[in-house]
């Protein structure tokens, strides 16, 4: 075994890679003038493919040596509390309009992935693994294997839809007058889930608050309800 | 310095370990955000240590989300011919999403006349 290959069985490498991409991203972003589309998470990742393309790494070597940072978003997950605590006072006095909101928002995304799924001719498999794009990775492949969908391809679309929302977000709360941050950050946590969450924070506290807040209750409500509403249509 | 960390991880540790006994199907990260939540409305106040933790992480997000964006560009190649469905459940279906849960939401907090947030 060379030594290039054992330096690249640990997580090293790929962790190196991973935060020199990033840092690339994040200097493109600045220079951009924070164009959402070039954000350092997307520029970061198009330079790791370029890396690993060019280091010719297998894309799977890669993502069990970052495995670390999926386990921190689990970290940061629980860390979301204390936004949330922060302004609970604000999300008390609008304790209703989030309930409702959120059970018509994660509704609404379950709804439309099935019809374009369907318009599209998507097979049942490619459906079942659309239907829960709208919530934060972990419980979506959840949902996913209980639904009998493809993880890979869920995973896929849940970055994906995390990618539309938070890059089409700031042009769209503008052509339509849309300047509550509650608001703002809320519409971006249900449908953009934990990446829309760090999208809101950029914004502001209460966007962010707002944010983890529809992150958390698209979660819960759709892992509860989303197997369940399945089985009545198929 | 490693208090606030020390106390993250123990809840995302116990967070697991009620999905693993209980067998819920919310993740044990969400379930360790809600205990966290329980803890501090019972302590009444955030340590200045899980402050310093919480604030770290929660600026290093967007790294975080780099790795599971380079799979979607490895997906697209094994689509085939479901590409198109794909793409237009997570564009068009997004954007509407986005769209009506921000107008829904909007409706709502005016018709309780709430007062307007300023940043």
């Amino acid at each position: 075994m060379s030594a290039w290959q054992q330096l690249l069985d640990g997580p090293l490498v790929a962790l190196t890679i991973t935060v020199a991409c990033f840092e690339f991203g994040a200097i493109i972003y600045r220079r951009s003038g924070h164009r959402p589309w070039l954000h350092p998470t997307f520029c970061g990742a198009g330079a790791v493919a370029a890396v690993l393309w060019l280091l010719d790494i297998d894309y799977h070597d890669y993502n069990a040596g970052v495995e670390i940072l999926s386990l921190l978003l689990g970290t940061v997950t629980v860390a979301l509390a204390v936004p949330l605590y922060r302004q609970l006072a604000l999300i008390r006095q609008v304790a209703l309009p989030v309930l409702i909101a959120t059970l018509g928002g994660a509704t609404f995304a379950v709804l439309t992935a099935a019809g374009l799924a369907c318009l599209f001719g998507a097979s049942e498999q490619t459906l079942l693994s659309l239907l829960p794009k709208s919530i934060s990775t972990p419980i979506a492949i959840g949902v996913s294997q209980e639904l009998g969908g493809l993880v890979e391809l869920t995973t896929g679309t849940v970055m994906l839809t995390a990618v539309v929302g938070i890059s089409t977000a700031p042009l769209l709360y503008r052509w339509c007058g849309i300047r509550d941050p509650r608001v703002q950050g809320f519409a971006l946590g249900v449908a953009a889930h934990a990446m829309g969450t760090a999208r809101a924070f950029e914004a502001g506290p209460v966007a962010g608050a707002f944010a983890s807040l529809g992150l958390c209750l698209t979660g819960i409500v759709t892992a509860v309800l989303l197997p369940s509403l399945a089985g009545l249509f198929l | 310095m490693f208090r606030g960390l020390l106390l993250l991880l123990s809840l995302q540790c116990l967070g697991e370990a009620i999905k693993v006994l209980t067998g819920v199907v919310i993740p044990g990260p969400v379930i360790g955000m809600l205990l966290m939540l329980a803890l501090l409305m019972v302590r009444g106040g955030v340590p200045e240590s899980l402050d310093t933790s919480t604030e770290w992480l929660l600026g290093r997000m967007p790294l975080l989300f780099t790795p599971p964006s380079v799979g979607l560009i490895f997906l697209v190649p094994s689509l085939g011919g479901e590409w198109g469905a794909v793409l237009a459940v997570a564009v068009p279906g997004t954007l509407l999403t986005l769209l009506f849960t921000a107008v829904l939401m909007q409706r709502l907090l005016a018709a309780r006349r709430q007062p307007e947030h300023d940043q």
